[in-house]
């Protein structure tokens, strides 16, 4: 195992993965700002991608020039197959532990 | 148009430099006008700005920036880098064997001097270190205030001291010191003045100053003394000195009960003996109220316990001293205090009532500024001489830059040199240093205290004034060099083919050919003063008189014998030698008026003014004989000030403090001090003991009128010296300040004429060499040596010009006020003559300089010029 991934990694990961071929800064952004009601900032967003392509989780690519961008490329990322495992590990992980859970999690 | 903020847009690409952002700011991009369409401008527009800053210091951002500084190539090791730029300095300095020679001793010089007043700086800051907890030591100043002026001074009320040491347990020690003795001390061979300290035994307690024999309390006995080992091997040699007695007239037998071991000479104290003040009759004997206010020459030191801060010893200090301030307000005086630490009192601020050996601060920044004044025109030089080589190394720069060469690299390359240069000019500064630190000290008042021996942190210094000088002046040249293009450095083209020489450049040069000029000039107008102040006419004769100080007893004993002589023409007889300073002050009083009127006293006998030639303006020279109101004559100074204070008066009497005198004539002004003193109200006073003889004599064999003269000396003064000596020579030796001066400015426009020099045989040497081509043209084509003259070295005489131009009348004002502040109104101000001259021999030190080198070039045969290429 390529070390741990914290919790807003992890996020971002499954984010990449739900956008699928449109993961590019802005969309994950927005994604995640919509979906996990969080506010977070565009360098904190890109300073999180940058470690993950680091530790080899995801890598990134050019796209064509776009219009709305006054021409200029958006990066798209894609996760690579050690951050599948690494999100599989994680899922049973938790999974196992839900499931051992002496207490009961349910909400009522 | 809906743009996001261009500033914001401008910081982070300055924040981003070289580092691929594109898809960054696409980014930003996209939000913005996401926001401008969901929540207005205004909002998308602060939100952009926080974007931008939370992009711009964001770790991707870094890594981004690191991607692209670092190629492959790149080593991390900064040694491999630094060797490299050495080595590359190394050759470069070799190859370029005159100019570095030119830079280094331009350099040495300049630094010498700076050299020295670090080297001074270090060892004040190591006064007073030696005494074991020298930091827990202070002294308390008095600061006085009179009619809203305020004066510091470093002695402290006597009274304050014993209640401080009386009632603040806090106190390890305390020490009073009064350095207000003075002796002389009789030996077989001649009296040896000395001054010392009168204090208690503590005072070698509290300061390390060892014993070598005898104990401390030798102070509490009467009569006793402990002498340093300077003043007992002066007067025992190599006997011992303890026990022996010192006669004095003053204090009788002076028993020797201690000798100081030698100490470093680091300390502001200055004594030559300790005396306890039980020895001193009525020292402490005084009222409450003269124990507050009269505190000249009364120090005290303090050793305070550990933990005991200054502070808490200040606000007792205050309180304690509040018992004197009804006895200075009586004086329509204010006293409060502030402590002074043992360390700081060298160098020192300006604090009146000093004791020992003090340097003043404000002294210091003007030698700082001075020192300053001469490196900088040896830095200009170098400055100059490195840009002028561009056309030399564009190639090696190109090269560089085209290989990969970073900017940053480039401006290492640069300062590694100069700094190479810097380090071997100061070990050659520091070696000048060695040479002039001697003549230095000996013209400093308190010189002696300094060694300038070369300590370790003086090498310090010295190292960090080499870095910072090489790093200030190689920055110019390493900047310019980082500009350049490697295309057109490559080509040729930074400096193509034309000699420019710059307008930066060439005010440099201006500035440093006024600086020499002003400095040249100075040293013409001073030896002019001296031959002006030496010719002077002071109103009396000097001529073949000479000075005799005797025993005042046997004043017309000594008379009759001098007369007897054939050879003497005249003898007169005076308290002061005419043409030296005046120290003997007294007052004039008016009885109606609390006005008084300060004065010169001279005791003379009668025929001074007859043998002097000092005109009478009225009346007749004071004659001791007749009425019971002794006679005196005033100067025409004297007349006025006493017409101005008191215009009623008609009468010829003037009431001094213990007596009324008269009147009986008025001598014509005459300049009795050296010139540099004005003409003050003097009186004459008729006197039957005066120790100073003034005997005219008209000899056809000096020597033979001299041993004759003894012989009668010897007969009227068996037991002492004859010590006569001509009047001009006295007068001489009051301008010996003139000799000090000159030296000073000697030194000081050698250093500045030599790197003046230096740098414009640089310039000349680069603007020469790379012309040889044209100058072989023009040869070829007929050009006579005249023009290639012209050609070759007229720029320098413009400049030339220039720099006398503005050089003159800096030098004129400058010395004219100095020299007539200093001269009042004997002077005759700076002349035409000595400027003239000046100029003239600087001009042609510089001008042999241009010569030389255009004369070399000038010479070589064309054919072997253009073969060259």
């Amino acid at each position: 195992m390529k070390g741990f991934i914290g919790e807003f990694e992890e996020l971002v990961l499954l984010t990449i993965a739900n956008l699928s071929k449109e993961a590019y800064g802005v969309a994950i952004m927005e994604d995640i700002t919509h979906r996990a009601n969080r506010k977070l900032s565009i360098g904190a967003l890109h300073s999180t991608l940058t470690r993950l392509e680091e530790k080899g989780y995801i890598t990134s690519f050019l796209g064509e020039p776009t219009a709305e961008r006054g021409g200029r490329r958006k990066r798209y990322f894609e996760l690579t197959q050690s951050a599948i495992s690494a999100l599989n590990d994680m899922k049973s992980l938790r999974d196992e532990l839900w499931a051992n859970s002496k207490i009961n999690l349910s909400i009522q | 148009m809906r743009q996001p903020p261009k500033l914001a847009t401008k910081i982070f690409e300055w924040l981003c430099g070289t580092a691929f952002i594109e898809d960054l700011k696409g980014d930003v991009d996209e939000l913005f006008l996401h926001n401008v369409a969901s929540k207005g401008l205004l909002r998308a527009q602060f939100i952009y700005w926080k974007q931008i800053l939370s992009l711009g210091f964001s770790y991707s951002l870094k890594k981004r920036k690191q991607a692209v500084s670092y190629s492959h190539f790149y080593s991390p090791n900064r040694f491999t880098m630094l060797s490299n730029y050495l080595k590359i300095s190394v050759r470069n300095l070799k190859n370029q064997k005159a100019f570095t020679l030119l830079n280094i001793i331009g350099l040495s010089m300049g630094m010498s001097i700076a050299v020295l007043a670090l080297a001074m700086l270090v060892e004040l800051h190591k006064f007073d270190e030696f005494h074991q907890d020298a930091h827990r030591i202070y002294r308390i100043n008095t600061i006085v205030e009179k009619d809203g002026n305020k004066e510091i001074f470093a002695s402290t009320p006597p009274r304050l001291s014993q209640l401080l040491t009386d009632q603040v347990p806090q106190l390890e020690s305390s020490v009073m010191i009064n350095d207000q003795f003075s002796a002389e001390i009789q030996t077989d061979r001649s009296d040896i003045r000395v001054e010392g300290y009168i204090t208690e035994p503590l005072f070698l307690e509290t300061f390390d100053f060892p014993l070598q024999a005898g104990s401390r309390f030798a102070l509490n006995e009467p009569n006793s003394v402990i002498i340093t080992a300077e003043l007992a091997s002066k007067i025992f040699g190599e006997t011992s000195a303890l026990n022996q007695t010192l006669p004095t007239e003053k204090w009788g037998q002076l028993k020797v009960g201690g000798v100081l071991a030698t100490f470093p000479e680091r300390t502001h104290f200055m004594f030559d003996l300790l005396i306890g003040p039980g020895s001193i009759s009525g020292f402490k004997d005084q009222s409450i109220h003269n124990q507050w206010t009269n505190f000249y020459g009364n120090y005290c030191y303090f050793k305070l316990a550990e933990g005991y801060s200054k502070d808490k010893f200040l606000s007792q200090v205050e309180s304690i001293s509040a018992e004197g301030a009804n006895y200075f307000n009586e004086e329509t005086r204010k006293a409060t205090y502030r402590i002074q630490s043992l360390q700081d009192i060298n160098p020192s601020e300006d604090i009146e009532d000093e004791t020992g050996c003090i340097f003043e601060r404000s002294g210091f920044w003007l030698f700082f500024g001075i020192s300053l004044l001469i490196l900088l025109p040896a830095c200009f030089n170098y400055i100059n001489m490195s840009v002028a080589r561009a056309l030399k190394r564009s190639k090696e720069i190109g090269i560089r830059k085209v290989l990969g060469s970073q900017r940053r690299q480039i401006i290492e390359q640069f300062l590694v040199e100069t700094t190479i240069v810097a380090l071997i000019s100061t070990v050659l500064a520091v070696y000048i240093f060695q040479l002039i630190k001697i003549e230095f000290t000996s013209t400093l008042a308190a010189g002696s205290a300094l060694s300038l021996d070369i300590s370790f942190e003086m090498v310090l210094v010295f190292l960090l004034f080499a870095l910072v000088t090489g790093l200030l002046t190689g920055a110019v040249p390493a900047l310019y060099f980082a500009k350049i293009s490697p295309l057109s450095a490559l080509k040729s083209s930074v400096s193509d083919g034309k000699v420019s020489i710059s307008g930066i450049r060439k005010g440099l040069l201006i500035a440093q050919f006024a600086l020499t000029l002003i400095f040249m000039i100075g040293i013409g107008a001073l030896l002019q003063q001296y031959r002006h102040s030496l010719t002077y006419n002071l109103g009396f004769s000097k001529e073949n008189v000479l000075v005799i100080p005797f025993d005042k007893e046997k004043q017309e004993l000594f008379r009759t014998e001098l007369m007897a002589n054939p050879d003497v023409n005249s003898v007169s007889f005076s308290s002061s030698i005419p043409g030296t300073n005046l120290n003997h002050r007294a007052f004039a009083y008016f009885e109606d008026l609390q006005d008084s009127m300060r004065f010169y006293n001279v005791d003379i006998d009668d025929s001074f003014i007859a043998n002097m030639n000092l005109r009478m303006k009225w009346g007749t020279p004071p004659t001791g004989k007749g009425s019971q109101i002794p006679e005196v004559a005033v100067n025409e100074e004297f007349m006025k000030d006493l017409k101005l204070i008191n215009p009623e008066a008609d009468s010829l009497l003037v009431q001094l403090h213990d007596e009324k005198v008269r009147i009986t004539g008025v001598v014509v002004n005459y300049n009795h001090e050296p010139l540099n003193s004005r003409i003050y109200p003097m009186m004459l006073r008729h006197t039957d003991q005066a120790p100073y003889a003034l005997v005219s004599i008209a000899s056809s064999d000096l020597v033979q009128t001299m041993s004759s003269l003894e012989t009668s000396w010897d007969r009227l003064f068996p037991n002492q010296t004859f010590a006569a000596t001509f009047l001009q020579d006295e007068i001489e030796k009051a301008y010996d300040f003139f000799r000090v001066a000159l030296k000073i400015f000697g030194f000081l426009a050698f250093l500045a004429i030599t790197i003046s020099s230096l740098g414009l045989l640089g310039m000349v040497i680069y603007a020469t060499e790379n012309r040889t081509k044209e100058v072989a043209v023009r040869k070829i084509l007929g050009a006579n040596k005249f023009e290639l003259l012209k050609a070759l070295a007229g720029m320098f005489f413009k400049l030339w010009a220039v720099a006398i131009a503005i050089g003159i009348p800096i030098a004129y004002v400058f010395y004219d006020f100095a020299l007539i502040r200093m001269y009042n109104k004997f002077s005759e101000g700076v002349g035409f003559i000595e400027i003239a001259l000046s100029v003239l021999i600087t001009v042609g030190l510089g001008t042999s300089a241009i010569l030389w080198q255009t004369n070399k070039i000038i010479r070589i045969n064309p054919a072997i010029n253009l073969r060259n290429e």
